[in-house]
């Protein structure tokens, strides 16, 4: 093999170091609003929290190219959306049982229409936020007051948006990897990105985005958990299950 | 001892050269042989092609749960009886269920899953001009499906890749890893596309002559690919210069060319079906309309004129018509009606394509609205607005929506009272709209603004 001594130098680090740290927060910006109540600090202004179906794409990579995963992402989504709301509920907010899933909106085409006009809009918005996610902080990034098509009942407080895209490797790709030392190659990788949007002005209040090398369509979601809890760190924190009681009382 | 040997740098980068046209002609060779080995007739299946079925399936699936899909039970009806106009008892074929079916996009478009479900966008019904327009679009997806195009572009995609890969691996090993690279991924790339071109031009040609045998005038098929190439929008990035479809100039000539010698002209021009522009209009009159709100969303404002004129044409005393034609306009703004001459210029372009990364849809039209120019065409844009929205309502006083447009209206000219009461009139016409809630806060907000009555 000819490779020089640099591309070892290269290589050997950053394998270690996605071995080491598997999994990493990749940022967190919070809105004004929730910029000003502290870390674990109870604040009023976002309570009852809704996820909306999660956009997840999953390809494989192999010798022979990329190849779709669909029925693998489709299977991947429930997974994700629970692993959102448990990092969620780990910070006293309540994650209400989505009205959104797609059985429930089956025989409803224009609540069906709204929702994807609305994940559609979260698209385009979410190209601008990437590009600049600190401006999540000056408050500039709204969806409109058209989520409120969404939250009839006004008892909603935020919706959640979440989208994950992951690679996985074939056998072949990370033999690949390993003669022409490109640990890129050989390992998964997989993003997550969460927004929480006000569900009555739609501004966007927390967006965070997640990496890791380990396979997030597992059912044991444990580390997937972890690591949004992880990534969701500097929100701040809801009202406790007992004091909701006893502030009904 | 003696030193190593270095090279100078004139000499590495010759090395590299040679490695890389080498790695070039490999892969050109390769490439050549995936896309020249003849077809299997019959078609077989293999595990990769029913893997690749299995997650095109899945597709459907997921388009249907998203909201992509259109419901229209007219709509829908119309659209599978042309598609299966064209269908014969041989193309009931394996692991092929026809379905057509309405996908809700503005973009003018059409596809086809190898599981046999064609999708035609809403854009596309919105843009055709005749029923035998829309056959002809069908006629080419029907042939993608029949001749099994999407798995063998895979299958040979699939080829391509493998050879990169190994040449990407035989690079690195003899060192020439970087120029192999960059040869391998250009000539991948020709390769892919060139016989994605082959075969979209079969699909062209096999779809006409289709559409020859079919009710419908092939000549139509040309007229539908004229009708594509006309565009309200400044096109950003233009046909590019090596695209997966052969340009629409090219098309236009070599489907031309077919059909004038061999498609021999009826006697009258009723012996040809769907070619009635007043008809299809009228079938697709609710799509139309919904085009133009996904229009509008998408930014795609002189899109959604049009196409509001299209509609107020064929009812010009429908309410529902002239109010998509006024949300149009009051969502065209601080923005002429045709595109200026900078703005087609490539400057204008590059401009525009940086204006639509960086900034959202809102902040656009803010910009644009602080200029002088920007003022005066809002203004004109929203004085037309408003003149269709008090069409619409004396067309019909009950219709609703009208009367929202006018409260949206007003409310962008910060005019609150006339704002309030035309939300007001909207919620009285239609309490239970799906929007109530929206409306109601909007109201609310426009309350500490109003002036007391007393």
């Amino acid at each position: 093999m000819k490779f020089s001594r640099s591309r070892y130098q290269q290589f050997l680090p950053l394998f270690f170091l996605l071995l080491i740290f598997p999994a990493s927060a990749l940022g967190q910006r919070l809105h004004p609003k929730l910029k000003e109540a502290k870390p674990g600090e109870a604040h009023s202004g976002i309570q009852r929290i809704v996820v909306l179906p999660a956009q997840v794409s999953l390809i494989k990579g192999g010798m022979k190219g990329n190849e779709p995963l669909e029925k693998e992402a489709a299977a991947a989504t429930p997974i994700i959306e629970q692993a959102v709301a448990k990092a969620l509920t780990a910070k006293n907010l309540s994650v209400m049982e989505s009205p959104f899933k797609p059985e429930a909106l089956q025989n409803d085409e224009k609540m069906k229409y709204a929702m994807a006009d609305l994940q559609r809009n979260y698209a385009e918005l979410l190209a601008k936020i990437t590009r600049k996610k600190k401006d999540v902080e000056k408050a500039r990034f709204s969806l409109g007051d058209q989520v409120l098509l969404l939250n009839q009942d006004d008892n909603i407080d935020a919706f959640v948006f979440v989208h994950a895209f992951g690679q996985r490797k074939s056998g072949g790709m990370k033999a690949l990897g390993a003669i022409t030392l490109s640990p890129i190659l050989m390992m998964p990788s997989y993003f997550v990105r969460v927004a929480i949007a006000d569900a009555r002005t739609g501004e966007v209040l927390a967006y965070t985005e997640a990496f890791t090398i380990l396979d997030i369509a597992k059912a044991d979601d444990k580390k997937l958990v972890e690591l949004l809890t992880k990534s969701l760190k500097k929100l701040p924190a809801g009202t406790t299950p007992e004091k909701i009681e006893a502030e009904k009382k | 001892m003696h030193k190593p040997y270095r090279y100078t740098l004139a000499t590495r980068w010759y090395f590299r050269l040679r490695q890389t046209l080498l790695a070039g002609c490999c892969l050109l060779i390769f490439s050549m042989m995936a896309s020249a080995q003849p077809r299997p007739e019959p078609f077989r299946f293999g595990d990769v092609d029913l893997e690749f079925l299995d997650q095109t399936k899945q597709l459907d699936k997921k388009f249907e749960d998203q909201g992509l899909v259109y419901r229209e039970p007219e709509l829908n009806a119309f659209v599978n009886r042309v598609g299966n106009t064209l269908l014969k008892s041989e193309d009931q074929l394996e692991n092929v269920n026809w379905q057509f079916r309405v996908y809700r996009d503005p973009a003018v478009n059409a596809f086809a899953l190898p599981n046999g479900s064609i999708y035609v966008f809403t854009g596309l019904l919105a843009r055709v001009q005749n029923e035998a327009q829309l056959a002809g679009i069908l006629a080419h997806e029907i042939v993608h499906v029949r001749n099994r195009h999407g798995y063998l572009s895979y299958r040979s995609y699939r080829k391509k890749m493998l050879t990169i890969n190994i040449l990407s691996a035989v690079g690195a090993y003899t060192g020439g890893g970087w120029g192999a690279g960059v040869a391998a991924q250009f000539m991948l790339a020709i390769s892919v596309i060139g016989y994605s071109r082959e075969l979209e031009k079969e699909a062209d040609l096999t779809g006409a002559q289709l559409l020859a045998v079919s009710p419908y005038d092939a000549r139509e098929m040309v007229n539908a690919l004229e009708c594509l190439k006309e565009k309200d929008e400044v096109d950003l990035n233009g046909e590019p210069f090596y695209g997966d479809h052969p340009k629409t100039k090219a098309r236009v000539a070599y489907l031309n060319d077919w059909v004038t010698k061999s498609v021999p002209q009826r006697e009258t021009k009723e012996a040809y079906a769907g070619s009635s522009k007043e008809d299809y209009r009228k079938s697709v009159e609710a799509v139309t309309r919904h085009d133009v709100e996904l229009a509008i969303d998408a930014g795609l404002y002189r899109t959604a004129i049009a196409l509001g004129k299209q509609l107020v044409e064929v009812h010009p005393d429908s309410s529902a018509n002239v109010t998509s034609l006024a949300d149009a306009y009051a969502a065209l703004g601080p923005r002429p009606i045709e595109p200026t001459v900078e703005e087609k210029t490539g400057k204008g372009k590059r401009d525009a394509r940086k204006r639509r990364s960086k900034l959202t849809l809102q902040e656009e039209e803010k910009t644009l609205a602080a200029t002088a120019a920007g003022q005066e065409l809002q203004k004109a844009n929203y004085a037309e607005a408003e003149k269709l929205y008090r069409q619409a309502s004396e067309l019909d006083q009950n219709y609703a929506l009208a009367w929202r447009g006018l409260g949206e209206l007003a409310e962008k000219q910060n005019q609150p009272q006339p704002a309030a009461e035309a939300y007001q009139k909207y919620l009285a016409l239609q309490p239970a709209a799906m929007d109530r809630l929206l409306i109601t806060r909007r109201i609310k907000t426009l309350e500490p603004k109003l002036t007391p009555k007393r």
